[in-house]
């Protein structure tokens, strides 16, 4: 395997760990709201969270293109932030990475937070817990497998992203050009035992997360039993 | 403590209302049937539902008002339901440990109460390896251990066995007592009512229609339509004297009523029922169902009825299908209930002498009382 390869394979599972990183922090939150709430405004939040699901990744890149352009206002606000624009960039990369993964994370999240016994919960108020002892004494170890779940998803979806790299990323070298851009690379040349290297790689690596999801983890989250 | 609720609460197609004001006593006993309303009104009190209107005041702190809702977890209540929710997912000492680290008593006290309601060696075991009733006792010491400002508890003994349950019942009275808790007492039961609470709310059709102290409220005729025909009855304080450990049984003997008619005292009549034996020499109440109780002119002989007190009628209510009789027997009412049909036969009538007979096994299992 060519170290650009290589390269790229390491620069996807930084991709892949950073975007499930930030998205095991937005992603809970936002899936408590909604299962907590049942609003109107609720509906519409999780219509755009969802949004990712049916919508071509290219029409989410074309308009993250635009948004993150530093010819537009807010690209030119994210600028002043960042220190560099954010098209063709990692950053970039990551922002429109954690967007197009969130119902991944929402999602599952969301199922098995509004699946907790309202009687638990009430509970948790009578005895007055700290919010830390909420989260990560009662919430968290509840409803683990649909974290697992919510992490496997989130990492292997990154993994597999094309669409939108291609639209904001582009194919620059240790900075965006992670895996499956190679993979297309390759193909463009007619370098068809790269490709299978990386394809096959890619074709495993998802079996086996998927296989994890559902046999395991999916299985898991169904008969919470703790005896 | 100075308890007053005026609360309404209105849901689709059900409406309750619950009013009264309650000073100086320190358990206040529930009782009404099932679907009443006696969970709600223990749930506004917590503050778990929001959907009341009205006032709840105890002592000098408002919980609710038509400006205030103090929210559940500034309550500082404590309750155990009848489903007695543990997180399964912790064993018991770290159920516990969730209250003792916010818990105001001495550590020394908490680990007393442990011991006491027996729950020590079930420390590592997960809510999914006890008993219900067990489960039942560990929420219990969990609520006992918060010393909350007011306790409330809904059949917190229903999943517990006879013997058990006259065991935490004493507990559970010696540490309200001890650590000075106002409590609420939900049951069916009106030994555990009689024996734990000074007060008692009679709640029929969601709404209080009786507040008063416990004895009235057990002698008032409002309560027979506030218990199952099988609970429904008397409740006569006990003293366990002796265990006959051949069959089985404790032999107990009323503690009399001071009579104002008849001056002296009198010794009270004997009793055998089914008690365990560890509560040889305990004062208890013993519940008599009024459907139980079969009258006689003259004690039965040649039966297995294992109880037969002597009484003087006081008093015939008569009913639509039944006639309710209450015989005086050492200074207490004792509620019996008879057909109409078997009072034209007796010929009962006030003032008469009569025999009340019960098989041991129908008394319903007593609570402890001191």
């Amino acid at each position: 395997m060519s170290s650009d390869d290589l390269s790229a394979i390491f620069l996807t599972l930084k991709l892949a760990s950073a975007t499930t990183i930030l998205l095991l922090i937005i992603g809970p939150l936002i899936a408590w709201k909604l299962a907590m709430n049942r609003g109107k405004l609720s509906y519409l939040v999780e219509a755009v969270v969802a949004l990712p699901l049916v919508l071509p990744p290219t029409v989410l890149g074309f308009y993250l293109l635009l948004l993150f352009s530093p010819n537009s206002g807010p690209g030119k606000f994210m600028m002043a932030i960042f220190g560099e624009p954010l098209v063709f960039s990692f950053k970039g990369l990551l922002i429109a990475s954690v967007i197009y993964s969130l119902p991944f994370v929402v999602q599952p999240l969301q199922a098995a937070f509004r699946s907790l016994d309202q009687r638990l919960l009430e509970n948790m108020d009578l005895l007055n817990l700290s919010v830390f002892d909420r989260i990560f004494t009662i919430i968290i170890p509840l409803t683990l497998p649909s974290f697992m779940v919510a992490i496997l998803l989130a990492f292997a979806h990154t993994v597999g992203e094309f669409g939108v790299v291609l639209m904001i990323g582009g194919n620059i070298p240790d900075e965006t050009r992670v895996l499956s851009i190679a993979l297309f690379d390759h193909v463009e040349s007619m370098n068809y035992e790269a490709a299978h290297e990386l394809a096959f790689g890619l074709l495993a690596f998802s079996l086996i997360t998927l296989f994890l999801v559902y046999g395991y983890f999916g299985k898991k989250s169904y008969q919470l039993r703790w005896t | 403590m100075l308890l007053k609720i005026d609360i309404s609460v209105s849901r689709s197609n059900w409406q309750a209302r619950y009013t009264c004001e309650i000073s100086g006593a320190r358990v206040v006993g529930v009782i009404g049937r099932s679907g009443s309303g006696k969970s709600t009104l223990l749930r506004q009190l917590a503050g778990l539902d929001v959907d009341g209107q009205g006032d709840v005041q105890i002592n000098s702190t408002l919980w609710q008002s038509q400006t205030i809702h103090v929210p559940t977890a500034h309550r500082n209540v404590a309750m155990v339901q009848q489903d007695y929710l543990l997180f399964p997912h912790l064993s018991v000492q770290q159920n516990l440990a969730l209250v003792q680290k916010q818990s105001a008593l001495p550590i020394a006290d908490q680990n007393q109460i442990i011991d006491n309601m027996g729950i020590a060696s079930w420390l590592s075991l997960k809510p999914g390896q006890l008993s219900g009733g067990q489960q039942q006792r560990v929420a219990l010491v969990s609520a006992m251990l918060q010393k909350p400002r007011l306790l409330l508890l809904d059949e917190p003994l229903s999943a517990l066995d006879f013997k058990t349950r006259s065991q935490v019942l004493q507990q559970l009275k010696n540490y309200l007592d001890q650590y000075q808790v106002p409590a609420i007492y939900v049951s069916h039961h009106l030994d555990e009512i009689s024996s734990i609470a000074d007060h008692c709310l009679l709640i029929q059709n969601a709404e209080i229609v009786l507040s008063a102290p416990t004895h009235e409220v057990l002698d008032h005729p409002k309560l027979e339509q506030s218990v199952s025909a099988e609970q429904f009855g008397s409740v006569l304080p006990i003293q366990a004297i002796k265990f006959d450990h051949g069959d089985h049984i404790m032999q107990c003997q009323i503690i009399p009523l001071a009579d104002p008619e008849t001056s002296g005292t009198i010794e009270g009549q004997t009793i055998w029922a089914p008690i365990d034996a560890i509560l040889e020499n305990s004062q208890l109440h013993m519940q008599l169902p009024a459907k139980n109780i079969v009258l006689a002119h003259k004690p039965i002989e040649g039966s297995s009825f294992q109880n037969c007190l002597s009484g003087k009628i006081v008093r015939l209510v008569q009913e639509f299908d039944h006639v309710l009789v209450i015989v005086r027997v050492d200074g207490h009412d004792l509620k019996v209930i008879v057909s109409k049909r078997a009072q034209r036969q007796l010929e009962l009538s006030e003032q008469q002498l009569v025999y009340c007979h019960t098989k041991s096994v129908s008394l319903l299992t007593p609570a402890i009382a001191h």
